[in-house]
């Protein structure tokens, strides 16, 4: 963050020289505070001072991005609450294996899990290799067992040095997360620093030292629990401790701890092993959590025609909530029971947000069946409305001269709705 | 925003008379009344005309509205003496009112506040006077803080008075309180609390109450925290209310005057 | 000041609200498990709910685990809830007033659970037009022994408040996602005399990968009102993921992608669960005994034993 007054008074001489044009040292220092004058305009701010004052960034985690071609990036929280503003980096869930197995299937499952998560599909984002006290042999077969699969993000755990310049010198197109724990890491902080590789800290002290030297991309590798990851983060960006500002690499036991970490910040995660039962809550968890609260996620707002529609087909109404047209369009499917599925504009909201903040009534459902062209294509005239918004039936058929049957309130009663209403055409 | 209720000051008539008389159920009833309305702290203050006896009056004063409440007082007076004997016989915290950058005035209160844990109001002022730009005027701040720090007085301790004047008498300088304002922020991270006393606005105006209120909105936006007010303004009290709502600090409710009554 | 002093937070406490014989929830002044004052943390209780009547069409999940024989029968299926499944508090939710004519009975079936189970109840609507009636009747018929009764809306305020009163019981006051209206009806009650600390708040749930986002965030902010000073949204939370979940595709279809229904299924149930209490929930009900068992271990790991 910017810095205050007080802190560029603190870089200033206290001569109230008046060199920079201005008559005291504090008056100075509130001017470049208030951005009305520059930090350069004093010619007696030591060196240091300049070099702190150009480094206060943003406060922000620092932005951190691993993987081959454009990888993926970790990091880059600004606040500790999701309405604050938005999470922005979705946390990287990664799967471990171990050099001293036999990979090759196991990888393959893994790799192969394929899940459509809100009509996108997500896979696991990255492997965790663990070498630590393994040949270099063994290491560099298992990198290619991988690699026979996918070339995907990878998070290399070692301890020999013999492994460590491997990765450096074959492994740096692929810009892999070094995880590097050994205690004697001073011997080798040049040849990291060096291979501008992405690197994790597994001390306080090893943190200071790739910072001192001046290595970027740091990523540290918490082992604490949920309230000292927490306070890490509150430390960091409500308390300014920039040495806690980087990204957070975590290893959970059970997909539970898992999902406390993508709540709140862990930037990558380690799983011991994983299975579809519950990557499919986490990555559903993980969307939701990271999806910008900015940003209602919507449908375009027109007429939908599912499955083979004729002109008795029914007519289901409700909003343009990317949720509400999915989970009312997924149930409609799966009642094999062709439909017309007329979306209202509410602004992505929900059927309840809608209806609570009025964007949703007789008039705009009148508009949108009026615009849609509705009463060309079928020879009825019922609609069926979401179960919440009963009290609007007699506006509405009023001013639409349609009849509108109260739905169920829940989706998942359409499907049976819909088949009870079929029996009685 | 933080008010404190200026009503217990012996420049009302009913006051000086209840001064006058020992009449401390006066006292207590307006201190009371005060903090019904709304009031976080009240201010006490003797009035121009004691000067006989004035500390003990004043310890008298303090002692009588600890009795009856617990919220922080703010002791107000010109004189450092007075001033300690009424910090010496509170219970409750207290905030000086008020000190400025005169050297002596600085000194001898940063003391106080030292020795009382109390904290302190600050005029944007020294030897030389009033500055009347908003560089200066903010200039001093920092100087504010920056001073009472080498003192050893945290800067949360501190309330920073940009000084507000009459309208009738000085209304070009309404907008230089008001951009100073937004400046103090920049001092430190977090920012300084800063104070005004909202009826030096209105001095010898006419239609007082609506100058009052009308300028409290514009100061919370460029981040007022705390103003010497009269609570029993219920206008003003409301006015406080909305802003607040406006402003995103306090989650917005249908019957948000609900806590008002309407004639005091 | 060191790492631990900054921490600390001076934030306003949850109002306590008694429930049950000799549980409370609320009272904290930080988000679950994150007391950095260090005193002892309150443990979110992990509630399940039963229906005044057979559960209809119930999910594989949950006939594979509680039994459709079990669940046909409402006094049947809390005890074994309380006893076999470890729930820390039942919630029984009157389904059976959406058909015409079942009050009583559901009110005699409410009574009958009441009789059978020790732990702390929680009678819930269904959304039709005779739930006020009803669950002011079961107030006068359970009074007094800390229940708690919803939902409460902008159209029953005055009904379940003079309830509350009268038969001195807890009111769990329902909102569609909305702060400002939890926070109106809050005063409301408060101003028909309901004491603040009978007061809980229901955000109304949405599941994971549905609208799940909304509800945590209305969950934060409401904590946060609430712990800077806004007593009328310094109430307990509930969430209710059991309400949600189990009318999903991930919790009652078979897909060979997903793996195993009858472990994904409660999986999904926990972490929902998990989150909303992560996001401030005093109370989560569930319906999956897995779920309570896996929540209640996790709780235990996260505050600290």
């Amino acid at each position: 963050m910017a810095l205050s007054g007080l802190d560029i008074y603190k870089l200033l001489p206290k001569t109230n020289c008046k060199e920079c044009g201005v008559n005291t040292c504090m008056a100075f220092a509130m001017k470049v505070a208030a951005k009305k004058a520059q930090l350069s305009g004093c010619p007696y701010v030591s060196e240091e001072g300049k070099a702190d004052f150009s480094k206060t960034r943003e406060n922000q985690i620092k932005q951190v991005r691993f993987g081959p071609g454009s990888g993926v990036l970790t990091g880059g929280e600004k606040v500790l609450y999701r309405h604050e503003e938005a999470f922005y980096n979705k946390p990287v869930i990664s799967v471990e294996v171990s050099c001293k197995e036999d990979i090759n299937a196991r990888v393959k499952k893994l790799l192969g899990i394929k899940l459509n998560i809100l009509n996108k599909e997500e896979t696991i984002d990255a492997l965790t290799v663990n070498g630590e006290d393994s040949s270099l042999e063994d290491f560099k077969k298992c990198i290619e067992i991988i690699y026979s699969h996918k070339r995907l993000p990878l998070i290399l755990k070692m301890n020999r040095e013999d492994i460590l310049d491997y990765v450096i010198k074959n492994l740096p197109d692929d810009k892999p997360l070094i995880c590097f724990d050994n205690e004697d890491i001073n011997s080798y902080i040049e040849k990291i620093k060096e291979s501008k590789l992405p690197v994790a800290a597994f001390s306080e002290k090893a943190l200071q030292l790739f910072i001192d030297n001046g290595v970027e991309d740091i990523v540290i590798a918490f082992t604490g629990n949920y309230k000292e990851l927490d306070s890490a983060r509150k430390l960091a960006l409500k308390y300014k401790k920039n040495d806690l500002a980087y990204p957070v690499f975590v290893e959970v036991h059970d997909y539970l701890d898992c999902a406390s970490y993508i709540c709140r910040y862990a930037s990558i995660i380690n799983l011991p092993y994983a299975e579809p039962e519950f990557l499919l809550s986490l990555f559903n968890l993980r969307d939701n959590i990271y999806q910008d609260p900015r940003k209602p996620i919507q449908v375009e707002a027109k007429l939908y025609e599912i499955g083979n529609v004729d002109a008795s087909s029914p007519v289901v109404i409700t909003t343009n909530f990317s949720l509400t047209y999915f989970a009312v369009s997924s149930e409609v499917e799966a009642s094999r029971i062709p439909a017309y599925l007329l979306i209202v504009d509410t602004g992505g909201t929900s059927v309840l947000s809608a209806w609570a903040s009025d964007k949703i009534n007789a008039g705009k459902i009148n508009k949108a069946l009026k615009e849609s062209g509705i009463e060309n294509k079928v020879s009825h005239r019922k609609m069926i409305l979401p179960g919440y918004i009963y009290p609007v039936k007699e506006e509405l058929d009023e001013v639409s001269g349609w009849e509108s049957l109260i739905g169920p309130k829940e989706a998942k009663d359409l499907g049976l709705y819909l088949k009870s209403i079929q029996s009685k055409v | 925003m933080f008010l404190i209720g200026e009503r217990i000051n012996g420049m009302f008539t009913s006051v000086a008379e209840a001064i006058k008389n020992k009449d401390e159920k006066f006292i207590q009833d307006l201190a009371v009344k005060q903090t019904e309305c709304g009031a976080h702290c009240l201010d006490i203050a003797l009035g121009p005309a004691i000067k006989k006896d004035a500390d003990k009056i004043m310890a008298w004063m303090v002692e009588k509205v600890c009795e009856v409440t617990s919220v922080p007082l703010s002791i107000d007076n010109p004189h450092a003496g007075i001033i300690e004997a009424g910090l010496s016989v509170c219970k409750n915290p207290a905030i000086i009112n008020s000190a400025s950058l005169e050297e002596e005035r600085f000194n001898g209160l940063t003391e106080l506040a030292l020795k009382y844990s109390a904290s302190l109001i600050v005029l944007a002022m020294n030897e030389e006077g009033v500055p009347q730009a908003v560089e200066d005027k903010s200039a001093m701040g920092l100087e504010i803080i920056a001073r009472c720090a080498e003192k050893g007085l945290d800067t949360d301790k501190i309330y920073i008075d940009p000084i507000l004047l009459p309208v009738s008498a000085a209304q070009d300088q309404i907008k230089v309180t008001l951009d100073t304002l937004k400046e103090l922020q920049l001092i430190s991270d977090p920012a300084p609390k800063t104070i005004v006393g909202l009826s030096n606005i209105s001095q010898q105006a006419k239609n007082r109450k609506i100058i009052n209120r009308t300028f409290l909105t514009m100061a919370m936006y460029a981040g007022l925290s705390a103003a010497i007010v009269d609570p029993l303004d219920t206008d003003l009290m409301k006015t406080v209310k909305t802003a607040e709502l406006l402003l995103n600090n306090e989650v917005y409710y249908q019957d948000f005057l609900s806590g008002f009554k309407e004639k005091v | 000041m060191n790492n631990l002093e900054l921490l600390k937070e001076n934030n306003f406490p949850v109002a306590e609200v008694k429930f049950g014989k000799d549980k409370a929830i609320g009272g904290e002044k930080y988000f679950p498990f994150l007391n950095y004052d260090n005193e002892k943390c309150t443990k979110p209780l992990v509630a399940m709910e039963v229906f005044d009547r057979r559960y209809d069409n119930m999910p594989q999940a949950l006939k594979s685990s509680i039994g459709e024989d079990t669940a046909s029968d409402p006094v049947k299926w809390a005890e074994a809830c309380e006893k076999e499944y470890g729930a820390d508090a039942m919630l029984i939710r009157l389904l059976s007033l959406l058909e015409e004519g079942e009050e009583d009975k559901s009110l005699e079936t409410v009574k009958r659970i009441k009789e059978a189970v020790n732990i702390p109840l929680i009678i819930w609507g269904a959304g039709s037009r005779k739930d006020t009636e009803v669950l002011t009747r079961a107030a006068q018929l359970l009074g007094g022994n800390n229940i708690l009764i919803g939902p409460v809306n902008q159209n029953n305020v005055k009904l379940m408040a003079e309830s509350s009163v009268n038969n001195d019981h807890g009111l769990i006051i329902e909102t569609p996602l909305d702060i400002n209206i939890a926070k109106q009806i809050a005063l409301s009650l408060n101003n028909s005399g309901v004491d603040l600390n009978k007061m809980v708040i229901y955000p109304t749930s949405g599941s994971i990968g549905y609208g799940f986002e909304y509800a945590y965030s209305i969950s934060e902010r409401i904590r946060l009102a609430g712990f800077s000073g806004d007593k009328y949204l310094s109430l307990p939370l509930i969430s209710m993921p059991g309400e949600v979940v189990w009318g999903l595709r991930e919790t009652n279809e078979e897909n060979p992608d997903w793996g195993d229904i009858n472990k994904r299924a409660y999986i999904w149930e926990a972490v929902t669960a998990l989150s909303y209490i992560l996001s401030g929930s005093d109370i989560v009900v569930v319906r999956h005994p897995e779920t309570v068992k896996v929540l209640k271990k996790k709780i235990d790991e996260l505050s600290g034993g």
